[in-house]
């Protein structure tokens, strides 16, 4: 097969909503291996002709199905890689300064325990750990979106890392959890625990916040050429 | 054809087996590879088979491989330490179901 043949299957894959490069590389090459072999088998077919006997094989819903599943995947592993470096937080040497900074917090909501400036600490903070995802989305789209594409190329992977593998609604949760139950019986500002388990919740979120917005950009070239052999191969 | 619906559950499996046999695919070289082994009496679709596989890879089961073949990028699988654990228990699972379906199906009567 010539290399505009190939070219024309990648724009093929493109043409019917595969928009990642990882994507588009194993159904090219799939595509690839059927067409040869019909034309093998029938000399008379041409290249197109045999790309939509091919293509019919997916059935009805095309690459649809694939790519929701591949979707579903690589957002496993990105799950798993935030989880990996969640729990650095809690392992020596870092853990130092995760309980540094939950007992900071703590402290001063102890401090702050009868002055009118704690319920403003208390909706600042969630405020804050709420407005900082979505802040960087908002202010570093452009940015985000130059970034996702590499080598020309944009993957699945760099997609959600530079979306924050859409897990906004954490920290969204944590705000509306932090509204809706504040000075309930439950959550009551003046409550003995209330102050350990707010430090406990944003110390947590802090955590993700960072890991999300921070920690796994900084690594997107490592993580990705970990992910796609092909990545290193561009 | 026979009924997919029988072998959809098992389709993991078969892909582990598959893989501990050949060392490493790549997709098409598996749809054909069954083909070939069921005489053409089990097809499986490839929008079945990609998604398996990623859901393999993601859990740890399989890893990757990426060569250059003629002028296009060729993706291999493999099974990996944890990947051939367990393609051990799946085939040990699978066989247990099969042995059940067995004497379900041709139960052994016995007068006593």
């Amino acid at each position: 097969m010539t290399q505009e043949q190939i070219n024309q299957l990648y724009s093929f894959t493109r043409a019917h909503f595969v928009e990642h490069y990882d994507v588009q590389t194993e159904l090219v090459d799939h595509l690839a291996n059927g067409i040869e072999r019909l034309l093998k088998e029938d000399s008379s077919l041409s290249f197109n002709e045999a790309l939509q006997t091919e293509f019919k094989k997916f059935g009805v819903c095309g690459f649809h199905d694939i790519v929701q599943e591949k979707k579903k995947a690589i957002a496993k592993r990105y799950r798993g890689m935030v989880w990996r470096f969640f729990i650095q937080w809690f392992q020596w040497p870092k853990l130092v300064l995760t309980l540094a900074l939950f007992g900071g917090i703590e402290l001063t909501m102890t401090t702050l325990n009868q002055s009118q400036f704690k319920p403003m600490l208390f909706f600042g903070l969630l405020l804050a750990f709420t407005l900082l995802p979505l802040g960087y989305l908002i202010v570093n789209r452009k940015n985000r979106e130059l970034d996702q594409v590499r080598g020309g190329k944009k993957w699945m992977l760099s997609e959600l890392i530079y979306n924050l593998g859409d897990m906004l609604q954490v920290p969204n949760l944590l705000f509306n959890l932090g509204a809706l139950g504040y000075n309930t019986e439950l959550f009551s500002i003046h409550a003995n625990h209330f102050n350990l388990v707010f430090a406990a919740l944003i110390t947590l979120a802090g955590i993700l916040n960072y890991v999300l917005l921070v920690v796994i950009p900084s690594k997107a070239e490592t993580l990705l050429s970990d992910t796609y052999p092909e990545y290193q191969m561009q | 054809m026979a009924n997919s619906k029988l072998y959809k559950g098992s389709l993991n499996t078969i892909i582990l087996k598959l893989l501990e046999e050949g060392g490493k695919m790549y997709g098409y070289e598996i749809t054909q590879k069954v083909k070939a082994l069921t005489k053409g009496e089990l097809h499986i679709t490839e929008g079945a088979l990609y998604p398996a596989l990623h859901k393999l890879e993601a859990q740890g089961l399989l890893d990757v491989e990426v060569a250059k073949v003629d002028n296009r990028l060729r993706k291999y699988y493999k099974l990996t330490e944890q990947g051939k654990k367990e393609t051990v228990n799946r085939l040990a699972e699978l066989e247990e179901f099969i042995r059940s379906m067995e004497q379900l199906l041709n139960p052994k009567w016995r007068i006593s």
